[in-house]
Formats: structure tokens, sequence, C-alpha cells
């Protein structure tokens, strides 16, 4: 029966090309959105990986990385007297006002980490330096820019050496990122915690989230009521505020919500695609179908014959699909839209084929089943 | 028929065949207890007007159509009592059709469409394809084994069907009107190949209107309103007789010789 459904489809191009096309663009959506999806989760929570730490000190009720304010002096005094902690790390991430050369007025997200002790053992944010190192920054007034916000930020290369309005104080680009982004699309602005604290307001000692790592990561629970002692403060480890960031920006901003949309409307609408074109197919060859059971072709043979009309459309499109999905992500490359296809993304795209051609396929499975051989004869 | 041990050496046998449509009080009876006897190596005409039942009867001994009473054997196994799967089986290796329409595989070559039907019964592909281009070339289409239905004749699909139809040796062919679509020499031509197949010991039950193929045939039966009207030879097995007249007789009992029909009763 294979070779029946395969010649058929090679036979019906022009009819089966629309099957494929939807077959492809269903398989490439879903893997789309879902890489989307990736995409948006991973940038969320990137600047909470990039900064690393066993625990993160921040200020009660904070709901997301993003959602910061500057803590108390001494907050993290509990943690530096804790026998089980080998480090505690100030970090900044603060909207500051930008005044662009021409004089318009901006918001940047600015994020200090302590340069000094950046290394292998800590990693450093920013990342993915085009010019300059992270070592440039080191110095007081001195920031890194992402080279993806130039025209927002009214700024033309050469950007090394030029200088920035950020909170009404001058400073020095010594630095451009590529690559680097937030959800919010806003421009970023990188610099050591010293400079950032004085751009962002903050005490000498002050910061918007203390880092703490730990030398067994089972006292973690202990380090954190020691922490907690203090009402307006809150712990969580790494992974927990990288959870509760993506899971704010996907899900609570119903970002999660219109992907999975916009993937199951390409899933029905695929489906139809397929399941029209098969039945239209199926009962195209209705008499010979019906020739076939008169000679003695069981009714699961003839069910074979869906069955394999499915899979090579499931297979073709679903082909077609990733390769589609493939060149997408490649043309954005640099774009503000990240695409991470993970082998989860893939194979759920091609789950969503399976599903997508076999469901399509019911239709016209059901119609040979019931192929009453005596009346499509006559 | 029965064979020196006394078992059915007929093809097929149909006793009391009796066919309803519908339900009390709206059924309608389509078959009303017909009996029938195809020996091997037998042309056989079923012949009758529209809505005599000839479909319905040939359904029912190709199994397709389950009788509401009578008993059906074919190929010495009594369909009329087997489940699906088990009719399916014994139409597998005992049953051909031809029809009217060809109804070939578009997307298939010549030798495909023959070929896929021997598959079917477990043939692997390749002898299958041997098989069906050594009995196409045969039947004088070797210049179009790869040929597509959409690129051959309506003689030429024909015969395509009717090796279809004998390429799993089957022991009773059943064409239905196989010779409507086409022109009267085309039409010989595909009388000749059954009746060589005939002649091989294959039983063909051929469905008609057409009463010129009654000069092919060994006999003819012929179905009014659901009965069998007349049964008797045809001119194949009685050249220098007529198709109707003193040939043809009452259908039950069936004698091993002819005897005289309503003309000459």
């Amino acid at each position: 029966m294979h070779r029946i459904a395969l010649q058929t489809l090679l036979f019906h191009r022009a009819k089966v090309a629309a099957a494929l096309a939807g077959v492809a663009f269903a398989t490439a959506l879903m893997i789309i959105q879902i890489g989307l999806y990736e995409g948006l989760r991973s940038r969320a929570s990137v600047l909470v990986n990039r900064l690393g730490g066993d625990l993160w000190i921040m200020a009660a009720g904070t709901s997301m990385v993003d959602d910061s304010e500057l803590l108390a002096t001494g907050a993290e005094l509990p943690a530096r007297a804790h026998p089980c902690v080998t480090s505690v790390r100030p970090a900044i991430v603060a909207w500051v006002p930008y005044r662009t050369p021409a004089g318009a007025r901006h918001t940047l997200q600015l994020v200090g980490s302590d340069l000094r002790t950046a290394g292998p053992t800590h990693a450093y944010v920013p990342w993915s330096f085009a010019e300059g190192l992270p070592q440039d920054l080191l110095a007081q007034d001195r920031v890194a820019i992402d080279d993806g916000d130039l025209s927002r930020l009214g700024l033309a290369p050469p950007l090394v050496g030029s200088t920035l309005e950020i909170a009404e104080r001058r400073v020095e680009v010594r630095g451009v990122t590529t690559g680097i982004r937030n959800v919010s699309l806003i421009p970023m602005v990188f610099a050591d915690v010293e400079t950032a604290r004085t751009l962002a307001g903050a005490a000498p000692d002050g910061a918007t989230y203390w880092l703490v790592d730990l030398a067994d990561g089972s006292c973690g629970p202990s380090v954190a009521r020691a922490i907690e002692r203090d009402p307006r403060l809150d712990v969580m480890t790494r992974e927990e505020l990288a959870s509760v960031t993506e899971e704010h920006v996907v899900t609570e901003s119903g970002a999660g919500a219109a992907l999975a949309f916009v993937a199951l409307l390409g899933l029905v609408v695929g489906t139809v695609i397929v399941g029209q074109t098969l039945l239209s197919l199926v009962r195209e060859h209705h008499k010979e179908l019906g020739m076939l059971r008169a000679v003695g072709a069981s009714r699961s043979e003839l069910a074979q014959f869906v069955a394999w009309l499915s899979a090579f459309v499931a297979a073709m499109g679903g082909a077609l699909g990733v390769i589609l999905a493939l060149l997408v992500q490649s043309g954005l490359g640099g774009r503000s839209v990240e695409l991470h296809y993970g082998p989860g993304a893939i194979l759920t795209g091609l789950a969503a084929v399976l599903v997508m051609c076999t469901v399509a396929g019911a239709a016209s499975l059901a119609s040979v089943l019931r192929l009453d051989v005596v009346k499509v004869l006559q | 028929m029965t064979d020196e041990r006394g078992a059915s050496a007929n093809v097929l046998e149909a006793r009391g065949v009796v066919f309803t449509h519908g339900t009390p009080p709206l059924e309608t009876r389509v078959l009303h207890g017909v009996d029938l006897d195809i020996a091997p190596g037998e042309l056989t005409v079923l012949m009758g007007p529209s809505g005599s039942g000839k479909t319905t009867l040939i359904s029912i001994l190709a199994g397709l159509l389950r009788p509401t009473r009578g008993r059906v054997v074919l190929g010495g196994s009594e369909i009329s009592a087997m489940d699906d799967a088990e009719v399916t089986a014994v139409r597998r290796r005992t049953l051909g059709f031809v029809f009217q329409a060809f109804h070939l595989f578009p997307a298939l070559t010549a030798t495909d469409n023959v070929a896929e039907v021997l598959a079917l019964s477990g043939t692997p592909i390749r002898v299958a394809r041997e098989k069906a281009r050594a009995l196409l070339t045969r039947f004088g289409l070797e210049a179009r084994l790869d040929h597509r239905p959409g690129e051959l004749s309506a003689g030429q699909r024909q015969r395509v069907a009717i090796a279809r139809a004998i390429v799993t040796s089957p022991r009773l062919v059943i064409a239905d009107e196989p010779t409507v679509a086409l022109d009267g020499p085309t039409a010989a031509s595909v009388m000749e190949l059954l009746r060589e197949y005939v002649s091989a010991g294959t039983s063909v039950v051929l469905v008609t209107h057409d009463v010129r193929l009654v000069r092919a045939s060994d006999r003819v039966v012929a179905l009014e309103d659901g009965r069998v009207a007349y049964d008797g030879r045809g001119l194949a097995a009685n050249p220098h007789g007529a198709p109707s007249g003193h040939d043809i007789h009452p259908p039950t009992p069936r004698s091993s010789e002819p005897v005289a029909g309503p003309e000459g009763a």
C-alpha cells in the first residue's frame, strides 16, 4: 500500500503541494513559536544566569529581576557572617534616565556588577564584547553599551571614546557589546558596580541585589533564614529568581499565551488543509479502493493507504517545516527577535506534525473504513 | 455437480438466495430464492433488464453483500456463513473482478496496477512486476507497460483490468459490463481474452445487457424481477444454435443437458 500511496501523492502534485505547504507552515510556525518562547525565557533570565551566585538577596516582594529596588545598607551582613558563605557580591539592576546627544530623553536599563572579582569563578556582565574588555570599565564613569540600540540612543560609530549623559552625569563609552538585549527592548548600559552605584543613586556600599556564593549548597536554607530575619528582604536561589522572572515575562505578561495561541492556530489551519487534501485524494480513489476490496484487500489494508498518505505528507511536510524554521532563524540572526531551537522545539514541532496528520487523516480513514464497495462499484 | 468423492466441484453454488432492502413494512425484495451453480471453465453470461437484481446477485456471489436468506459457497467455502475477514480471505484466493469503468489507479503504471493486486497476496513486488509484465505482454501491451491509465485507450485499459483480474489465477472472474465502453472490434478482442482463460479452466460470470456477448458464452442465465427466468447454453457451447428459444430452459433443477425452454415446452 505504501507504493500506491506514494505514487498517488506524486501523481497529484498540485493538490499535495497545498497539503505539504500546510504541514510545512504549521510545523515551522510551531517551532518558531517555541523558539520565540524559549528565546523570551532565556532573554528574561539571562542576567540572573550570567551574574551567577547560589543565592540572591533582594527587596521583599520582588517578582522578577528587572523589578528591583535599592536595598538598605547592611542587607548582606548576615550572609557575610555565615560560615558557609564564600563570597557576597553586589549587583545593580536599575532604570536610569538618559539624554541623547540631540537632547531627547529615554530610559536605560543599567546593569552593574563587581568586575574586579569577575573571572573564571565568577561570571560577569556584560559579556560578548565587540570592542573593549571588562577591565576597561573598572575606572569610574566608564560604561559599555550594546550595538543593537544605537539609533534609539542617538549614537553612531565610532562608539568607544564617545560620551553619554546618564542620570545627568557624563560617562565615557569604553566597551561595545553585541546581541545583549532585555525583554522590554529598552537599551542596556553596563558598568562596574562602583560606577553603577553612582548612576543609580545608591550608597557607596549599596546594591539592588547581593549575590551569595556558598561553600556547600546544602546550607542555602540556613543562610536564607538568617537573611530573611529582616522582613524587608527576600532570598531566592538563582534558579528560583530565573524561574519567577521567566514566569513573569512569558506567563503573566500574556506573551506565552499569545505565542501558544498562534502555534495552536497554525496547527488547526494546517490540520484543516491536510485533512481536506487527504479526504479529497481518498474520495477520488474510492472506486479503485473498492476494487481492491472486491479482490480481497482487507479493511485494514485500505486503512494503510490512508496511513501511508498521512505518513508521507507528515514526513515531507515536517522536514520542509524544520528547514523553513531554520531559515527563519538564520534570517533573524542579530535582529531583536531571538529564536532558541533546542531539541525540545524541534521534537515538539515534529510531534505537532504527527498529531496534525493523524487528526487530518481521521476523516479519510473513516471514509475508507465505511466504504460501501457495492455502492462505489456500481 | 459433485466429484467422485461426493464433494462439490463447482466454483460457486448459490441456493435459495433471497435479498431484501429496508425493514418491514417498507422492505423491498430484490432476489427471490435464486439458485445458481458455476462450473469450472465455464463462461456464463448473466443478463436481465435494469432492476432485475443482477448487481445484487453478483455482489452476493462475491461476498460483498450478505444474503437475507440462502447459502453461497465460493471456492468450497460457505461465505454466507462467514465473517467479513474470512470472506475477504476467500475473495483474495478465489476471485477476480473486471469492471465497466476499469477502476485502475491513475497514478500507477499498467504494470503496477496489475502487480499491486498480486502483491496484496504476499508476492514480493519484484516477482509481481515480472508476472504483470509477462501477462501484459501476452495481452499485446508490451509497448504500454510503463504507461499510466490516462495514456492508454479504453481497450488497452480494459486489457490491463483483465490482466489485473486474472494475475492471481482466480478460480472465478466476475466481469460487470466489461465491454460497454468499448467499440465492436475492441469488445471482441476483450472477449477473446476472457475466452482464452475460460479454456484454461477459469470460470467467468459476465454481467451484461449486450446480447452479442452471448455468442462467446457457454451458458446464459437471465434474471427477471429477482428470479432466474432462463438458464441455458450459450452459443460458444452450441455454435449452430440460437441464444434463445429451444436452448433456453427454466432454471431449476438444472440438468447436465439442456431441456426444452418456454417455447419448446
